[in-house]
């Protein structure tokens, strides 16, 4: 519609050939501006992301809060569900996989205690929002994708976005990545039933482990894993208390 | 010119293949949709079937004159339209932009549309084949005999065959074949023949075979454990069976782990295996011997901690994962359930290589039976009863809420208890979940059990081993030892698990290994052992007493008092996702009755009602109908402990009721019910489904042990007295209205459809709520209502 006002203002000889041209470049810079409008509302959207469903809810540590408030959380959704990126809920990305919730991802990150300088493992790239969100904070992420499709996409994302610290291999995460073992820190987010030895083997002395458990569109239960020494021991983190009823005496 | 009878006993069989085409395409949708998506959608397939005969109704008030003047071609356009649009309707369910995720209908929009979309798609085979049959009906009506016994018994057989084309063919060729079967029989009334008759012919034909030949493929929801199991490396469909069982498909990767909830302590290889699904649902992986150190390290393995188990027995066995733990363990007398076949076979091929390596050879028993049904017909004594697992890792939305889990019940821990020896133990093992759900019912059951064989403190008798994503129950015959709490303590020190419950169990050592944030759990837990136990069960917000077999629906945790407390903490959008089925099944229910208005009641009103006796027609024909399928929905729930499958079990008492209730309304042409004994025989019903509603369980209960072909014969006696008596007031009431107040016959026929179809619905969300005995005694309201209709507005002395 724009270009055909364009067309129609140009052909009509109503205008001179002056102002022909700042009208064109006034068309022109609609789109642009457009671009622009969208990118400030998802930033807006973004910034009451981390006011309203993550500070608000404990997340505390400034450099978590930082970075989501940094990740365009948007370009790692399905362009159809794009008006939805900031809602607070886990999103389908396909081949029966979630992003997860943004509090979810604030409060595992916070948890598993991030620094600079630190080396990180993911299981599950996934949309590779949380490898970013990771990345802002710590020297390296080296992430793992079983899927394919998934895989690349996340590569692909993930470079177009400027995250020179994030490597990705598409591979079975069952193994680990032994090439750059230990790290300071392993998430899990394609959680399965049982947690590969090799990755308790490949977590540093004093490293954390966090593991999300619940179905699809449901996380109601982080597991934090903790190395000391020879003990491994786990921990049930719930972000969302459900205290049972007490009844009055 | 053909004869009359000629021609009608032609017709007559066009109805019987109709109608068994008919019924047969409801129970293959049955099972398609339980293998695309889940097992609930089966009361919505019932309901949509209804909504196409209520519909036929309303169709034939309108056009009746204008299809009679043309009854021959007609009849057969509506049959060959039937055929097609069978296969059309299966093909479109399958399209990208009308194809629905059942986790999605609450993510947005788009699918509840979608779900509407399915309904109305599966509905126009049903409605074009019931206007088929209303047509001959009314065409012929002096031949209405013929023609009603063709149509029962083609109903009823047509639940038989399919059971048995489920054996050979896969459900979506099936529909090519059934599609065929209505074409080719609406070819034989085409009237005249020439060009026409071949283009027919042909273009008819065409869509089913190619349907049979290249069906479309299933779909199968991405969320499904078999879609996911496919995006992994070198995944592919190894082998892959069809049954009224389900759709049993081994997939084979080199990604393919199971180590549930294994110790972290276990620093072996976890080998890749191939692993079974059922209708795309995990079952379990093809096991050996390889995955016994698995299990070994799991919290299922604390039964073999405790003491030595020489006779073991697994009930719904499934691939066996447990019995090489056993067989590691040295058991030497295993003996394992499965009622599906497939899965047997499975089972049996994992146990053939491992007893041609070994040799002594413990003695391995495998049954293909309802586990029941084999517990109420063994008489052996047992060391150790393993239940199968409860949840999976991470929940499932409650998208088996409404699955009737007959294992799982109160009677069936019952029946357990008496299997053991008096050292024995009975183990169960679930997954941990939040907000705590599952371990608190299987404790409640437990208790419940130990309460009613006099046990003053369940705490003697109950051990638990809790790890990081499990937790293990162990019910004791005797009381546990303390000897034998100690073995379970050092079991737990060596796994790095933490008891849960024993005896004298210390608060410390319940979160030494795998601390929780809180110690919820514990005082739940305590709770339930405790006297307090049912005010617990009241003022929790979800429920968690225990099931039973009139309630069987163990996964079903919801309460609508919760609903607001849970919204406040987890929000709004994400309640549905604590029980999917539930909330998809209330989700039907608003849209088939939102169809069933438009598409049966709302034209009516353009022919206005110009009866007088509204009330009592309004009354009378939706009592009889919420009655009716009340009924029919119990005993099909209710017959799943008969035959462990809900297809066999739709199937038998789909055809029995039709086959009954069809002899009844023929009889009742016959003996002049109206003016002699309606009020009577609605009387006698209320009786029987009284009788029914307590009586029902004992003697299903009496009877499991009677061999599985033998059952399909019990659910003719057990059921056929009061379905024939079911089968008069239909049309007895038609035929009082046609005589006192006939413009009120098209709106008795649409309300009579109206309510069947959301009473489908409605039974299974009462069923939920009150127990089979609530929808029961619903029925029988519904019947004593439609009594006092029929006694204050129908009740006149007849006129010659």
């Amino acid at each position: 519609m724009v270009f055909a006002i364009i067309i129609g203002f140009m052909c009509s000889g109503k205008c001179s050939k002056t102002g022909r041209v700042i009208f064109l470049l006034l068309c022109l810079a609609v789109p642009v501006s457009s671009a622009q409008e969208a990118d400030d509302t998802y930033s807006r959207h973004r910034a009451e992301m981390v006011r309203d469903q993550i500070e608000s809810r404990g997340v505390s540590n400034s450099a978590v809060l930082d970075a989501m408030q940094k990740v365009p959380r948007h370009l790692f959704i399905p362009e159809n569900l794009r008006s939805l990126a900031y809602y607070d809920n886990p999103l389908p990305i396909g081949f029966g996989q979630t992003i997860s919730q943004p509090f979810i991802v604030a409060y595992m990150t916070e948890t598993i205690q991030p620094q600079a300088g630190q080396k990180i493992l993911e299981i599950g790239t996934g949309s590779g929002y949380q490898a970013a969100v990771l990345a802002e904070i710590v020297e390296t992420v080296y992430t793992i994708e079983i899927i394919d499709e998934l895989g690349e996409a996340a590569v692909t994302r993930l470079k177009d976005l400027g995250y020179e610290n994030v490597e990705t291999r598409i591979a079975d995460g069952y193994y680990g990545w032994e090439d750059v073992a230990p790290f300071d820190a392993i998430v899990v987010t394609a959680a399965a039933e049982y947690i590969p030895p090799l990755l308790i083997e490949q977590l540093k002395d004093g490293g954390r482990m966090i593991i999300p458990v619940g179905s699809p569109f449901m996380v109601q239960m982080l597991m934090l894993v903790e190395k000391k020494g020879r003990e491994v021991t786990t921990e049930g983190l719930m972000p969302v208390r459900f205290v049972p009823l007490r009844r009055s005496r | 010119m053909i004869h009359e009878p000629v021609r009608v006993g032609r017709i007559s069989l066009a109805i019987g293949v109709l109608s068994a085409a008919i019924i047969a395409f409801e129970l293959v949708l049955m099972q398609i949709l339980s293998i695309v998506q889940w097992y609930h959608f089966a009361s919505m397939i019932i309901s949509v079937a209804l909504l196409g005969f209520g519909a036929s109704g309303t169709v034939l008030t309108f056009s009746a004159g204008w299809l009679l003047e043309r009854f021959d071609r007609a009849l057969a356009v509506l049959l060959m339209a039937t055929g097609v649009a069978m296969s059309v309707a299966l093909w479109c369910s399958q399209l990208q932009g009308i194809r629905f995720d059942s986790y999605l209908l609450f993510t947005g929009q788009s699918h509840i549309w979608r779900l509407l979309l399915t309904y109305l798609i599966f509905f126009v085979p049903f409605v074009l084949g019931a206007t088929a049959i209303g047509l001959s009906f009314v065409g012929l009506s002096r031949h209405i005999g013929m023609l009603y016994c063709a149509n029962l018994v083609g109903s009823g057989a047509g639940a038989v065959i399919i059971v048995i084309l489920m054996w050979l063919v896969f459900p979506e060729r099936l529909v090519g074949v059934l599609s065929l079967a209505c074409i080719i029989t609406g070819i034989l009334f085409i009237p005249g023949g020439g060009l026409f008759r071949m283009v027919a012919t042909a273009v008819s034909c065409l869509i089913p075979v190619l349907l049979f030949l290249h069906p479309p493929g299933l779909h199968v929801s991405e969320f499904k454990d078999i879609s996911r199991a496919l995006d992994l490396p070198g995944a592919r469909i190894a082998h892959e069976k069809s049954s009224p069982f389900g759709l049993v498909q081994i997939v084979s990767s080199p990604a393919l782990r199971y180590a549930p909830g294994v110790s972290l302590m276990y620093t072996q290889e976890v080998s890749a295996s191939d692993a079974v699904f059922i209708n795309g649902d995990w079952l379990g992986p093809v096991a050996s011997m390889e995955s016994a150190p698995v299990m070994g390290h799991t919290t299922s393995a604390a039964a073999y901690a405790m003491a030595r188990r020489d006779r073991v027995l697994f009930l719904d066995a499934a691939t066996g994962t447990d019995m090489f733990l056993a067989l590691d363990k040295g058991s030497r007398r295993i003996t394992a359930v499965e009622p599906n076949v497939s899965v047997m076979e499975v089972l049996e091929t994992s146990l053939k290589s491992f007893v041609q390596q070994r040799q002594a050879r413990p003695e391995i028993t495998v049954l293909n039976t309802n586990s029941r049904a084999y517990l109420a017909s063994d008489a052996q004594y047992y060391d150790l009863v393993v239940l199968p697992g409860v949840g999976s890792f991470g929940g499932s939305s409650g998208l088996f809420a409404l699955k009737e889990q007959y294992l799982l019940t109160s009677e069936a821990f019952s029946e357990v208890w008496e299997r053991l020896g008096p050292e024995g133990v009975m183990i169960i093992t679930c997954w941990m979940d939040y907000p705590t759900r599952n371990p608190l019912r299987i404790l409640a059951t437990i208790v419940g059990v130990l309460e009613d064989r006099g046990v003053h403190d369940p705490k003697d008798y109950i051990a638990a081993v809790r790890g990081w994503a499990t937790m293990t129950f162990v019910m004791k015959r005797s009381p546990i030892t303390e000897d034998e709490r100690e073995r379970i303590r050092a079991f737990c020190s060596q796994m790095r698990f933490d008891p849960a419950m024993l005896a004298d169990i210390s608060a410390e050592e319940r979160m030494r290994y795998n601390r929780l944030a809180d110690d919820a759990l514990f005082t739940l837990l305590d709770e339930i052992v405790s006297p307090d136990r049912d005010r617990l069960y009241e003022s929790y917000d979800f429920a968690v007493y225990p099931a039973t077999d009139n309630r069987p629906f163990f996964s079903q945790f919801i309460r609508l008092q919760g609903i607001t407390n849970l919204a406040r903490l987890f929000g709004t959008e994400r309640v549905p996702f604590f029980e999917l089925g539930y909330v998809i099944v209330l989700l039907t229910l608003l849209q088939v009755g939102c169809a069933a208005f438009v598409l049966i009641v709302l034209p009516l009103f353009g022919i206005g009602w110009r009866g007088e006796n509204r009330a009592g027609v309004l009354i009378y024909f939706s009592s009889i109908a919420v009655g009716y399928m009340f009924v029919e929905i119990v005993l099909i729930h209710r017959f799943m402990l008969y035959f462990a499958n809900p297809v066999y079990s739709a199937s038998a008492v789909i055809s029995v009721m039709l086959i009954c209730s069809g002899t009844g309304s023929y009889l009742s042409t016959r003996v002049n019910v109206v003016d002699r004994s309606l009020g009577f025989i609605l009387g006698v019903i209320i009786l029987g489904i009284l009788i029914a509603s307590f009586g029902l369980s004992f003697v299903v209960q009496a009877t499991l042990s009677i061999p599985g072909v033998v059952r399909w014969i019990a659910v003719l006696i057990i059921i056929s007295p009061l379905c024939v008596i079911m089968g008069f007031p239909f049309p007895a009431g038609i035929m009082l209205v046609r005589r006192k107040d006939a413009g009120s016959l098209p709106w008795a026929w649409g309300i009579n459809g109206c309510f069947s179809v959301m009473s489908a619905v409605l039974a299974t969300i009462i069923a939920v709520e009150a127990g089979f005995t609530g929808v029961m005694l619903s029925a029988a309201g519904a019947y004593g209502l439609a009594l006092l209709a029929y006694l204050f507005w129908f009740r006149k002395p007849s006129v010659a």
